[in-house]
């Protein structure tokens, strides 16, 4: 199981009331909330830890197909800059965060192999974004199953999760996009 | 407060946030936050937010949790605005 959130941070401070307590209260855990005022990063570890929380959830929908917002009941551990997890209910799910100037991805796998990419979004019309994230994953996986890019096709099931196909037969290798602002990213379990 | 007085009210407060403009267009009862407007789950709590100030009213985590579609929204804004 895979899953993964990004947060382009210019958008993030764009109608945002994330320099709000009542902001805070309603996503973050009276420990998560000591993590984010511990240093004057509060902004970019606001999105740290929500990055973290939505990759978590994607996992945990993907398996159930409910939508939620329930942010609360996935509680972050950060472990360094770049490692840590999420727990919900009994589980641990495993995060890897990057972060810089302009925006902070998240990804967790349960699986110990895959592939990420971040890539630049041309414009923010969720259409056009969703055309542009397929082309980016189906182009990484055609590589890496080294056929071509046009027997490639990506499908969302029925609960909205997109998969691989290749001439009409769906493969076994895991897909999550996400896009925010003007940042898209995949990743793919192999 | 009158549905449709309400259902005016919420789409100035999802405005901002919305991704797809064809479903903002045709909202209803029936439109979904995420699913149809395509709002990011990051703004959601904006709208939240933004409504409890509206209304003047306070909205708990779990009742938070209900509010993924307009109908829902307009339920538990009704019941504290008449309670």
């Amino acid at each position: 199981m895979i899953g993964n959130d990004i947060v382009d941070l210019e958008f993030a401070g764009i109608n945002s009331r994330w320099r709000e307590q009542r902001f805070l209260d309603k996503l973050f855990s009276k420990e998560e909330q000591d993590f984010i005022l511990s240093d004057e990063n509060r902004f970019e570890n606001i999105w740290k830890l929500w990055s973290m929380k939505e990759s978590a959830y994607k996992i945990i929908s993907r398996a159930d197909g409910i939508v939620r917002f329930n942010p609360k009941d996935f509680n972050c551990v950060v472990k360094n800059d770049t490692l840590g997890h999420v727990v919900f209910e009994n589980k641990s799910i495993p995060t890897v965060t990057q972060t810089n100037q302009k925006f902070i991805q998240t990804t967790t796998c349960l699986e110990s192999h895959w592939i990420s990419e971040v890539f630049q979004l041309l414009n923010t019309d969720s259409k056009m974004q969703h055309k542009q994230s397929y082309k980016h994953a189906a182009k990484a996986y055609a590589q890496l199953k080294n056929v071509s890019i046009e027997i490639i096709e990506i499908f969302k099931n029925e609960i909205g999760v997109p998969q691989f196909y290749i001439q009409g037969n769906l493969q076994e290798e895991q897909l999550s996009l996400t896009h925010h602002g003007y940042f898209g990213a995949f990743v793919i379990a192999v | 407060m009158k549905k449709e007085e309400l259902i005016a009210k919420l789409k100035t407060i999802v405005e901002p946030y919305v991704q797809d403009e064809e479903a903002f267009k045709k909202l209803s009862e029936d439109t979904t936050f995420i699913g149809d407007l395509k709002i990011n789950s990051a703004n959601l709590v904006d709208v939240i937010l933004d409504v409890e100030d509206e209304f003047d009213i306070r909205i708990e985590n779990d009742e938070m949790e209900q509010m993924l579609s307009v109908k829902a929204a307009m339920t538990i804004i009704t019941s504290k605005i008449d309670g």
